[in-house]
């Protein structure tokens, strides 16, 4: 499988990722609606519309947590890593539950009157100079939009049509959205609460997440300095083949910052680009399965002597010249452009 | 400076497009699965127990009534009847967040039957009226007509009241909760389009009371730019608290209502 947008077959593993996530999500919902019930005498409840409301908002906003948590426990724990594979269908059922949160605001709030909604929800309040007074409604249609670009450039149509770079780079605003959910959140309902329990969930999470997001960036950091390469007459030393686990990789840091995914297999030793093209996975941490340099975000694969993927797909990484020289790995960091053939370098002694 | 970095070898490597998923990523994905329901779960409960009582109104728009009374159409639309034990003041609004002043006005200062829905918070009631055309028929006096047509006027002194300005028909039971930032923009719809705004404040006791908003001389309140933007603000305003039969209002200058 590789970079395509071809009809991706419905595993066993996605199935039950969306069965449990709906589950989650329905058990949130309910438990909030019939809480919400019981909390007040009857009578003296929630209108059944408002409650709807917020439970499909907190849902809504809750979901985005366990998405943004997603990719830093990935690079924490390869446990986490399949909660990755199906993460982006997480990503739309966000934006579809904020998406009827917002529907039901506009019209519960600014609707049923002579007034345009639109007008309404960015009128109504004029206090936009003042932090304690600020429209909160405007951020959550700054969220919406964003989240809606996501879930609509969601399928791999777009990640090839506009380019992975792009494409990651429009998805990196995720965070603009979250932070703008996060001021949504503290200047209009929590401001609103008596309880304070709300200001301190909402504000434990972004506490959690910028925590998880920092701590895997310094682990990263740690893990770049661990060992040190030597160069030798312009190649780099990789170290002894043999310290490279069969079918698995060494990662390269280039001076650059450029990563070399250098893979040993069959007797032989390939270097590729660490990025995948899909969503810039960190190939060497994946493996070689049916002779393939497979990703371990989303199972893109290329084969290890020419950074291809096979046919009918199209996708080309860049490849690196290797050599081993007495057991020992060196690599060229001049990358070849992408998708050029190598030869793949033989381990002596080793059956290939 | 270069630097090798030797990712940790996984027995099983999961990837997503395979028919098998590891034991290890199962076992784990399970326990993941099961805490991400129970602790969603937990944390939905605690947030929907710490939601602040949303008050007691009630709107029941299946229930339509006729009532009977003195039609009223300034400072604001209403109806005074003894339709439900004593005389009542019941204001008036549409199904919608507007006003009905307009259509009432040619029978203001009349007896008249008022088809609508009633909303019900403590001893305030508003009838949203139906919005087909038999919805207000003249009538007759009633036995207390002059009781109806000529309230009491009570002052109860000067006062400054510290709280919000709401919207009369959401507080009285349209919506549940009915004040604070998040109803901001509603608040601001229906008392633009000709709801009756309240002066929301908090007694001594700790109950909240609503006082319709009036001028000095008990007249109607322009809904300017300026008076929206202060509604559902914490504020301060000097007024005089006045009943009007069974209606508390309150008189203020609208210029004079402060943020707080």
């Amino acid at each position: 499988m590789a970079h395509g947008y071809q009809v991706v077959t419905w595993t066993p593993f996605k199935k039950a990722y969306d069965v449990v996530m709906l589950i989650a999500v329905g058990v949130f919902m309910t438990i909030f609606i019939v809480g919400g019930y019981m909390t007040w005498p009857d009578g003296e409840t929630l209108h059944p519309v408002q409650l709807a409301l917020r439970a499909l908002g907190f849902t809504a906003f809750t979901l985005l947590h366990v998405v943004l948590a997603i990719g830093p426990l990935s690079r924490m724990s390869p446990r986490f890593k399949p909660l990755l594979y199906n993460r982006r269908h997480m990503g739309v059922t966000t934006f579809l539950l904020a998406f009827a949160h917002a529907v039901l605001a506009l019209l519960w709030y600014h609707g049923f009157s002579e007034m345009n909604v639109f007008v309404s929800l960015f009128a109504s309040n004029p206090n936009y100079g003042s932090i304690q007074g600020f429209p909160f409604e405007s951020l959550g249609f700054v969220a919406l939009v964003i989240l809606f670009l996501m879930a609509a450039t969601s399928h791999d149509f777009w990640n090839a049509n506009l380019g992975p770079g792009f494409w990651k780079a429009l998805h990196m605003l995720v965070y603009v959205a979250y932070a703008a959910l996060v001021a949504h959140v503290m200047l209009g309902l929590a401001q609103n609460e008596k309880s304070p329990l709300y200001a301190y969930a909402v504000g434990g999470g972004a506490v959690f997440l910028v925590a998880l997001h920092l701590i895997t960036g310094v682990r990263e950091c740690v893990r770049d300095r661990a060992l040190g390469a030597a160069a030798h007459d312009g190649w780099i030393d990789v170290g002894s083949a043999a310290d490279i686990p069969d079918g698995r990789a060494v990662i390269v840091v280039l001076k650059g910052g450029e990563r070399v995914a250098v893979f040993r297999y069959d007797g032989k030793v390939s270097a590729v680009s660490n990025v995948c093209r899909h969503q810039a996975g960190p190939l060497g941490e994946g493996c070689i399965k049916d002779g393939l340099v497979t990703c371990p975000w989303h199972g893109f694969q290329y084969r290890p002597d020419d950074g291809r993927s096979p046919p009918p797909f199209t996708e080309r990484i860049p490849t690196y010249n290797v050599k081993v020289d007495n057991g020992v790995v060196f690599i060229d960091p001049v990358a070849n452009p992408a998708g050029t053939p190598v030869e793949p370098a033989v381990v002596a002694g080793a059956a290939a | 400076m270069t630097r090798l970095i030797r990712p940790k070898p996984e027995k099983d490597l999961f990837i997503g497009w395979a028919a098998d998923t590891p034991k290890v990523d199962r076992r784990f994905l399970f326990a993941a699965a099961v805490g991400l329901v129970a602790g969603g779960g937990g944390a939905a409960w605690a947030l929907a127990d710490a939601q602040s009582a949303p008050g007691p109104g009630v709107w029941d728009q299946g229930l339509i009534l006729d009532v009977d009374g003195y039609v009223v159409a300034d400072p604001y639309p209403l109806i005074r009847t003894t339709a439900f034990g004593g005389v009542k003041t019941v204001l008036l609004s549409s199904m919608t967040k507007c006003g009905v002043r307009d259509r009432l006005e040619r029978l203001d200062g009349t007896f008249a039957r008022i088809r609508g829905s009633l909303m019900q918070r403590g001893p305030h009631s508003m009838l949203a009226v139906v919005d087909d055309g038999d919805w207000l028929t003249p009538t007759q006096g009633a036995a207390a007509s002059a009781e109806l047509s000529n309230p009491q006027v009570r002052s109860l002194g000067r006062a400054t009241l510290r709280g919000e300005i709401l919207d009369t028909k959401c507080w009285y039971g349209a919506m549940r909760p009915a004040d604070g930032k998040v109803h901001k923009a509603c608040a601001s719809l229906c008392i633009r389009f000709g709801l009756p705004p309240a002066m929301f404040a908090k007694a001594a006791d700790g109950e909240g009371r609503a006082l319709v908003m009036t001028t000095p001389d008990g007249g109607f309140v322009t809904p300017t730019e300026v008076f929206l933007a202060h509604v559902a603000d914490p504020v301060e305003v000097d007024g005089e608290i006045v009943l009007v039969g069974d209606l508390p209002t309150f008189r203020v200058q609208p210029t004079s209502i402060r943020r707080v």
